[in-house]
Protein backbone atom coordinates (compact mmCIF):
# COMPACT_ATOMS: atom_id res chain seq x y z
CA UNK A 1 0.00 0.00 0.00
CA UNK A 2 1.41 3.37 -0.93
CA UNK A 3 -1.56 5.32 0.43
CA UNK A 4 -1.42 6.55 4.01
CA UNK A 5 -4.61 6.70 6.13
CA UNK A 6 -5.03 10.46 5.60
CA UNK A 7 -4.76 10.15 1.84
CA UNK A 8 -7.12 7.18 1.88
CA UNK A 9 -9.63 9.18 3.86
CA UNK A 10 -9.41 12.10 1.43
CA UNK A 11 -9.83 9.69 -1.45
CA UNK A 12 -12.93 8.18 0.14
CA UNK A 13 -14.38 11.63 0.85
CA UNK A 14 -13.86 12.69 -2.75
CA UNK A 15 -15.42 9.45 -3.95
CA UNK A 16 -18.41 9.89 -1.68
CA UNK A 17 -19.03 13.36 -3.10
CA UNK A 18 -18.61 12.06 -6.64
CA UNK A 19 -21.00 9.22 -5.82
CA UNK A 20 -23.65 11.65 -4.56
CA UNK A 21 -23.35 13.88 -7.61
CA UNK A 22 -23.64 10.95 -10.00
CA UNK A 23 -26.50 9.37 -8.03
CA UNK A 24 -28.40 12.64 -8.03
CA UNK A 25 -28.01 12.95 -11.79
CA UNK A 26 -28.82 9.28 -12.41
CA UNK A 27 -31.99 9.46 -10.30
CA UNK A 28 -33.23 12.73 -11.72
CA UNK A 29 -32.94 11.71 -15.35
CA UNK A 30 -35.50 8.85 -15.31
CA UNK A 31 -37.76 10.92 -13.02
CA UNK A 32 -37.62 13.71 -15.61
CA UNK A 33 -38.76 11.19 -18.21
CA UNK A 34 -41.68 10.09 -16.03
CA UNK A 35 -42.66 13.70 -15.28
CA UNK A 36 -42.37 14.76 -18.92
CA UNK A 37 -44.34 11.92 -20.48
CA UNK A 38 -47.06 12.08 -17.82
CA UNK A 39 -47.39 15.82 -18.37
CA UNK A 40 -47.68 15.24 -22.12
CA UNK A 41 -50.51 12.74 -21.59
CA UNK A 42 -52.22 15.33 -19.37
CA UNK A 43 -51.63 17.99 -22.06
CA UNK A 44 -53.60 15.79 -24.45
CA UNK A 45 -50.58 15.10 -26.67
CA UNK A 46 -51.47 11.40 -26.84
CA UNK A 47 -55.13 12.09 -27.61
CA UNK A 48 -58.27 12.36 -25.50
CA UNK A 49 -58.31 10.53 -22.17
CA UNK A 50 -61.20 9.86 -19.80
CA UNK A 51 -61.55 11.77 -16.55
CA UNK A 52 -60.58 8.65 -14.58
CA UNK A 53 -57.38 8.20 -16.55
CA UNK A 54 -56.66 11.90 -16.18
CA UNK A 55 -57.04 11.68 -12.42
CA UNK A 56 -54.82 8.61 -12.10
CA UNK A 57 -52.14 10.15 -14.28
CA UNK A 58 -52.34 13.36 -12.24
CA UNK A 59 -51.81 11.34 -9.05
CA UNK A 60 -48.79 9.59 -10.57
CA UNK A 61 -47.45 13.01 -11.60
CA UNK A 62 -47.79 14.33 -8.03
CA UNK A 63 -46.15 11.21 -6.57
CA UNK A 64 -43.25 11.53 -8.98
CA UNK A 65 -42.82 15.21 -8.12
CA UNK A 66 -42.61 14.22 -4.48
CA UNK A 67 -39.87 11.78 -5.37
CA UNK A 68 -37.99 14.52 -7.23
CA UNK A 69 -38.29 16.80 -4.19
CA UNK A 70 -37.09 14.03 -1.91
CA UNK A 71 -34.00 13.40 -4.03
CA UNK A 72 -33.28 17.15 -4.13
CA UNK A 73 -33.52 17.42 -0.37
CA UNK A 74 -31.47 14.30 0.25
CA UNK A 75 -28.71 15.64 -1.96
CA UNK A 76 -28.84 19.01 -0.27
CA UNK A 77 -28.80 17.36 3.15
CA UNK A 78 -25.74 15.36 2.18
CA UNK A 79 -24.06 18.49 0.85
CA UNK A 80 -24.80 20.44 4.05
CA UNK A 81 -23.53 17.63 6.26
CA UNK A 82 -20.38 17.36 4.21
CA UNK A 83 -19.91 21.11 4.46
CA UNK A 84 -20.01 21.25 0.68
CA UNK A 85 -22.45 24.15 0.37
CA UNK A 86 -20.72 27.48 -0.07
CA UNK A 87 -22.26 30.38 1.80
CA UNK A 88 -21.94 33.84 0.42
CA UNK A 89 -22.58 35.84 3.59
CA UNK A 90 -23.55 39.45 3.02
CA UNK A 91 -25.83 42.20 4.26
CA UNK A 92 -29.40 41.24 3.34
CA UNK A 93 -32.69 43.02 3.96
CA UNK A 94 -34.92 40.55 5.78
CA UNK A 95 -38.03 42.65 5.15
CA UNK A 96 -37.63 42.74 1.37
CA UNK A 97 -37.24 38.95 1.31
CA UNK A 98 -40.33 38.46 3.44
CA UNK A 99 -42.39 40.81 1.29
CA UNK A 100 -41.58 38.67 -1.75
CA UNK A 101 -42.25 35.40 0.09
CA UNK A 102 -45.50 36.65 1.63
CA UNK A 103 -46.67 37.70 -1.85
CA UNK A 104 -45.68 34.37 -3.42
CA UNK A 105 -47.47 32.40 -0.72
CA UNK A 106 -50.76 34.29 -1.07
CA UNK A 107 -51.81 31.83 -3.79
CA UNK A 108 -51.34 28.57 -1.84
CA UNK A 109 -52.82 30.26 1.25
CA UNK A 110 -55.90 31.35 -0.68
CA UNK A 111 -56.32 27.84 -2.11
CA UNK A 112 -56.70 26.61 1.49
CA UNK A 113 -58.83 29.63 2.47
CA UNK A 114 -56.18 30.72 4.97
CA UNK A 115 -55.21 34.31 5.55
CA UNK A 116 -51.51 34.99 5.34
CA UNK A 117 -50.54 38.17 7.16
CA UNK A 118 -47.15 39.82 7.19
CA UNK A 119 -46.70 42.39 9.95
CA UNK A 120 -44.01 44.58 8.47
CA UNK A 121 -41.76 46.46 10.87
CA UNK A 122 -42.32 50.17 11.23
CA UNK A 123 -39.41 52.31 10.11
CA UNK A 124 -37.74 54.63 12.66
CA UNK A 125 -39.24 57.61 10.84
CA UNK A 126 -42.71 56.15 11.36
CA UNK A 127 -43.09 55.08 7.74
CA UNK A 128 -44.52 51.67 6.92
CA UNK A 129 -41.45 50.33 5.07
CA UNK A 130 -38.84 49.50 7.68
CA UNK A 131 -35.72 47.58 6.80
CA UNK A 132 -33.92 44.98 8.87
CA UNK A 133 -30.45 44.08 7.69
CA UNK A 134 -28.96 40.75 8.71
CA UNK A 135 -25.77 38.92 7.77
CA UNK A 136 -26.71 35.87 5.68
CA UNK A 137 -26.47 34.18 2.32
CA UNK A 138 -29.48 35.60 0.42
CA UNK A 139 -30.46 32.32 -1.31
CA UNK A 140 -30.09 30.19 1.82
CA UNK A 141 -31.89 32.75 3.97
CA UNK A 142 -34.84 32.64 1.58
CA UNK A 143 -34.74 28.84 1.63
CA UNK A 144 -35.00 28.74 5.43
CA UNK A 145 -37.90 31.21 5.56
CA UNK A 146 -39.64 29.57 2.61
CA UNK A 147 -39.49 26.23 4.36
CA UNK A 148 -41.07 27.58 7.56
CA UNK A 149 -43.82 29.51 5.78
CA UNK A 150 -44.67 26.63 3.46
CA UNK A 151 -44.85 24.23 6.45
CA UNK A 152 -47.16 26.60 8.29
CA UNK A 153 -49.52 26.72 5.32
CA UNK A 154 -49.28 23.01 4.63
CA UNK A 155 -50.12 21.96 8.18
CA UNK A 156 -52.88 24.48 8.86
CA UNK A 157 -56.39 23.62 7.72
CA UNK A 158 -58.22 26.76 8.84
CA UNK A 159 -57.47 30.18 10.26
CA UNK A 160 -54.32 32.13 9.55
CA UNK A 161 -50.58 32.21 9.25
CA UNK A 162 -48.89 35.31 10.61
CA UNK A 163 -45.33 36.49 10.06
CA UNK A 164 -43.86 39.01 12.48
CA UNK A 165 -40.58 40.41 13.71
CA UNK A 166 -38.84 40.82 17.02
CA UNK A 167 -35.30 41.31 18.23
CA UNK A 168 -33.44 39.11 20.71
CA UNK A 169 -29.99 40.42 21.63
CA UNK A 170 -28.14 40.77 18.34
CA UNK A 171 -30.53 38.49 16.44
CA UNK A 172 -33.32 39.64 14.16
CA UNK A 173 -36.03 37.04 14.72
CA UNK A 174 -38.87 36.13 12.38
CA UNK A 175 -41.85 34.40 14.00
CA UNK A 176 -44.19 32.34 11.87
CA UNK A 177 -47.35 31.60 13.79
CA UNK A 178 -50.09 29.32 12.54
CA UNK A 179 -53.49 28.19 13.77
CA UNK A 180 -52.76 24.60 12.79
CA UNK A 181 -53.32 21.53 14.95
CA UNK A 182 -50.17 22.02 16.99
CA UNK A 183 -47.48 19.51 17.85
CA UNK A 184 -47.68 17.05 20.74
CA UNK A 185 -45.12 17.56 23.52
CA UNK A 186 -43.53 14.14 22.90
CA UNK A 187 -43.07 14.97 19.21
CA UNK A 188 -41.60 18.42 19.72
CA UNK A 189 -37.98 17.51 20.35
CA UNK A 190 -37.89 15.07 17.42
CA UNK A 191 -39.08 17.73 14.98
CA UNK A 192 -35.65 18.77 13.80
CA UNK A 193 -34.24 15.27 13.53
CA UNK A 194 -33.41 13.87 10.14
CA UNK A 195 -36.33 11.92 8.61
CA UNK A 196 -38.59 12.82 11.50
CA UNK A 197 -41.96 11.25 11.03
CA UNK A 198 -44.01 13.69 13.09
CA UNK A 199 -45.80 14.92 10.00
CA UNK A 200 -46.93 11.42 9.09
CA UNK A 201 -49.43 11.55 11.92
CA UNK A 202 -51.41 14.20 10.07
CA UNK A 203 -54.18 12.35 8.27
CA UNK A 204 -55.23 13.36 4.79
CA UNK A 205 -52.37 15.83 4.37
CA UNK A 206 -49.69 15.91 1.79
CA UNK A 207 -46.86 14.00 3.43
CA UNK A 208 -43.58 15.77 4.06
CA UNK A 209 -40.16 14.43 3.27
CA UNK A 210 -39.04 14.56 6.91
CA UNK A 211 -36.06 16.60 5.80
CA UNK A 212 -37.41 20.14 5.57
CA UNK A 213 -36.98 21.28 9.18
CA UNK A 214 -33.72 19.40 9.58
CA UNK A 215 -32.39 21.16 6.50
CA UNK A 216 -33.78 24.56 7.52
CA UNK A 217 -32.01 24.35 10.88
CA UNK A 218 -28.74 23.14 9.36
CA UNK A 219 -28.80 25.87 6.70
CA UNK A 220 -29.56 28.54 9.30
CA UNK A 221 -26.82 27.35 11.65
CA UNK A 222 -24.23 27.18 8.88
CA UNK A 223 -24.69 30.92 8.35
CA UNK A 224 -24.72 31.88 12.01
CA UNK A 225 -28.49 31.77 12.45
CA UNK A 226 -30.94 29.62 14.36
CA UNK A 227 -34.28 27.91 13.77
CA UNK A 228 -36.47 26.66 16.60
CA UNK A 229 -39.97 25.83 17.72
CA UNK A 230 -40.98 28.77 19.91
CA UNK A 231 -44.23 27.30 21.16
CA UNK A 232 -46.89 24.84 20.20
CA UNK A 233 -50.14 23.69 21.70
CA UNK A 234 -52.30 20.88 20.40
CA UNK A 235 -55.47 22.29 18.90
CA UNK A 236 -54.22 25.89 18.98
CA UNK A 237 -51.23 26.11 16.65
CA UNK A 238 -47.49 26.64 16.58
CA UNK A 239 -44.90 29.36 16.28
CA UNK A 240 -41.65 28.56 14.52
CA UNK A 241 -38.85 31.11 14.70
CA UNK A 242 -35.74 31.87 12.70
CA UNK A 243 -33.06 34.27 13.93
CA UNK A 244 -30.18 35.77 12.00
CA UNK A 245 -27.39 38.05 13.24
CA UNK A 246 -28.19 41.71 12.75
CA UNK A 247 -25.77 43.47 10.38
CA UNK A 248 -23.89 46.43 11.78
CA UNK B 1 -40.76 25.97 -40.36
CA UNK B 2 -38.29 26.77 -37.60
CA UNK B 3 -35.75 24.17 -36.51
CA UNK B 4 -34.71 23.34 -32.97
CA UNK B 5 -31.47 21.47 -32.37
CA UNK B 6 -31.70 19.21 -29.31
CA UNK B 7 -28.42 17.84 -27.97
CA UNK B 8 -29.27 15.21 -25.35
CA UNK B 9 -27.65 11.85 -24.67
CA UNK B 10 -30.55 10.21 -22.84
CA UNK B 11 -32.66 8.59 -25.60
CA UNK B 12 -35.90 8.73 -23.60
CA UNK B 13 -35.57 12.46 -22.88
CA UNK B 14 -34.36 13.20 -26.41
CA UNK B 15 -37.44 11.56 -27.90
CA UNK B 16 -39.68 13.30 -25.36
CA UNK B 17 -38.41 16.82 -26.09
CA UNK B 18 -38.38 16.11 -29.85
CA UNK B 19 -42.04 15.00 -29.75
CA UNK B 20 -43.08 18.07 -27.79
CA UNK B 21 -41.33 20.51 -30.14
CA UNK B 22 -42.80 18.72 -33.18
CA UNK B 23 -46.28 18.94 -31.62
CA UNK B 24 -45.68 22.66 -31.33
CA UNK B 25 -44.87 22.97 -35.04
CA UNK B 26 -41.08 22.94 -34.99
CA UNK B 27 -38.76 20.88 -37.09
CA UNK B 28 -36.35 19.00 -34.82
CA UNK B 29 -32.74 18.10 -35.37
CA UNK B 30 -31.48 15.57 -32.81
CA UNK B 31 -27.94 14.95 -31.59
CA UNK B 32 -26.84 12.30 -29.07
CA UNK B 33 -23.50 13.75 -27.95
CA UNK B 34 -21.51 16.98 -28.07
CA UNK B 35 -19.60 16.14 -31.24
CA UNK B 36 -22.78 14.99 -32.99
CA UNK B 37 -24.35 18.31 -31.99
CA UNK B 38 -21.51 20.37 -33.47
CA UNK B 39 -21.65 18.26 -36.67
CA UNK B 40 -25.41 18.75 -37.00
CA UNK B 41 -24.94 22.47 -36.43
CA UNK B 42 -22.43 22.69 -39.28
CA UNK B 43 -25.12 21.95 -41.85
CA UNK B 44 -28.27 23.40 -40.35
CA UNK B 45 -29.47 26.76 -39.08
CA UNK B 46 -31.53 26.14 -35.97
CA UNK B 47 -33.60 28.94 -34.45
CA UNK B 48 -32.51 27.76 -30.99
CA UNK B 49 -30.56 24.99 -29.29
CA UNK B 50 -31.52 22.92 -26.26
CA UNK B 51 -28.23 21.73 -24.84
CA UNK B 52 -27.58 19.13 -22.13
CA UNK B 53 -24.43 19.66 -20.02
CA UNK B 54 -23.28 16.15 -19.15
CA UNK B 55 -22.62 14.75 -22.64
CA UNK B 56 -20.30 12.10 -24.07
CA UNK B 57 -17.32 13.14 -26.22
CA UNK B 58 -17.65 16.93 -25.92
CA UNK B 59 -19.49 18.27 -22.84
CA UNK B 60 -22.20 20.91 -22.99
CA UNK B 61 -20.08 23.80 -21.72
CA UNK B 62 -17.47 23.11 -24.40
CA UNK B 63 -20.17 22.85 -27.09
CA UNK B 64 -21.56 26.18 -25.88
CA UNK B 65 -18.11 27.77 -25.96
CA UNK B 66 -17.57 26.67 -29.56
CA UNK B 67 -21.04 27.82 -30.64
CA UNK B 68 -20.41 31.28 -29.19
CA UNK B 69 -16.91 31.45 -30.70
CA UNK B 70 -18.11 30.84 -34.23
CA UNK B 71 -19.45 34.02 -35.90
CA UNK B 72 -21.88 31.89 -37.92
CA UNK B 73 -23.55 30.41 -34.82
CA UNK B 74 -22.89 32.90 -32.02
CA UNK B 75 -26.31 34.57 -32.27
CA UNK B 76 -28.33 31.37 -31.92
CA UNK B 77 -29.96 31.29 -28.46
CA UNK B 78 -28.71 28.32 -26.44
CA UNK B 79 -30.66 27.04 -23.44
CA UNK B 80 -28.71 24.76 -21.13
CA UNK B 81 -30.74 21.98 -19.57
CA UNK B 82 -29.32 19.80 -16.85
CA UNK B 83 -30.05 17.52 -13.96
CA UNK B 84 -26.66 18.14 -12.41
CA UNK B 85 -26.85 19.60 -8.95
CA UNK B 86 -24.19 22.18 -9.79
CA UNK B 87 -26.43 25.09 -8.83
CA UNK B 88 -25.30 28.68 -8.94
CA UNK B 89 -21.76 27.90 -10.02
CA UNK B 90 -22.87 26.07 -13.17
CA UNK B 91 -25.57 28.63 -13.85
CA UNK B 92 -22.99 31.39 -13.72
CA UNK B 93 -20.55 29.46 -15.88
CA UNK B 94 -23.30 29.00 -18.50
CA UNK B 95 -24.21 32.68 -18.32
CA UNK B 96 -20.58 33.75 -18.72
CA UNK B 97 -20.26 31.52 -21.77
CA UNK B 98 -23.32 33.18 -23.31
CA UNK B 99 -26.21 30.81 -22.60
CA UNK B 100 -29.67 32.39 -22.87
CA UNK B 101 -30.95 30.35 -19.93
CA UNK B 102 -30.13 27.51 -17.57
CA UNK B 103 -32.90 25.04 -16.73
CA UNK B 104 -33.11 22.15 -14.32
CA UNK B 105 -34.74 19.36 -16.31
CA UNK B 106 -36.58 17.75 -13.40
CA UNK B 107 -38.16 21.12 -12.48
CA UNK B 108 -39.68 21.64 -15.93
CA UNK B 109 -42.24 19.83 -18.06
CA UNK B 110 -41.53 19.61 -21.81
CA UNK B 111 -44.31 22.18 -22.36
CA UNK B 112 -42.53 24.64 -20.03
CA UNK B 113 -39.24 24.10 -21.85
CA UNK B 114 -40.89 24.71 -25.24
CA UNK B 115 -42.45 27.92 -23.91
CA UNK B 116 -39.13 29.16 -22.51
CA UNK B 117 -37.27 28.44 -25.74
CA UNK B 118 -39.96 30.19 -27.77
CA UNK B 119 -39.32 33.25 -25.66
CA UNK B 120 -35.73 33.39 -26.86
CA UNK B 121 -36.44 32.97 -30.58
CA UNK B 122 -36.46 36.26 -32.44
Amino acid sequence: MDTNPKQLNELLEAEKQEFLTVMSHELRTPMTGVKGYLSMILDGDAGMISDDVKEYIAQAYVANDRLIRLVDRMMKTAAVQEGKIKFNIQKVDLVQNLIVLATDFQIPAKEKKLSLVYNKPVSPSGGPEGKIFVMADPDRLREVLLNLISNAIKFTSSGKVEISHRKINHYAVVDITDTGQGIKKEDQNRLFEIFNKTNLTLAGQEKGTGLGLFLARKLAEAQGGKVWLESSEVGKGSTFSAGFPVAN
Amino acid sequence: MKTILIIEDDPILLKMYAKKFEKDGFQVSQAVDGQDGLDKLANSEPAAILLDIMLPKVDGFEVLRRIKEDPKTKDIPVVLSTNLGGGEEDRKKGQDLGAADYLIKSDNTPAQIVEKIKGYIK
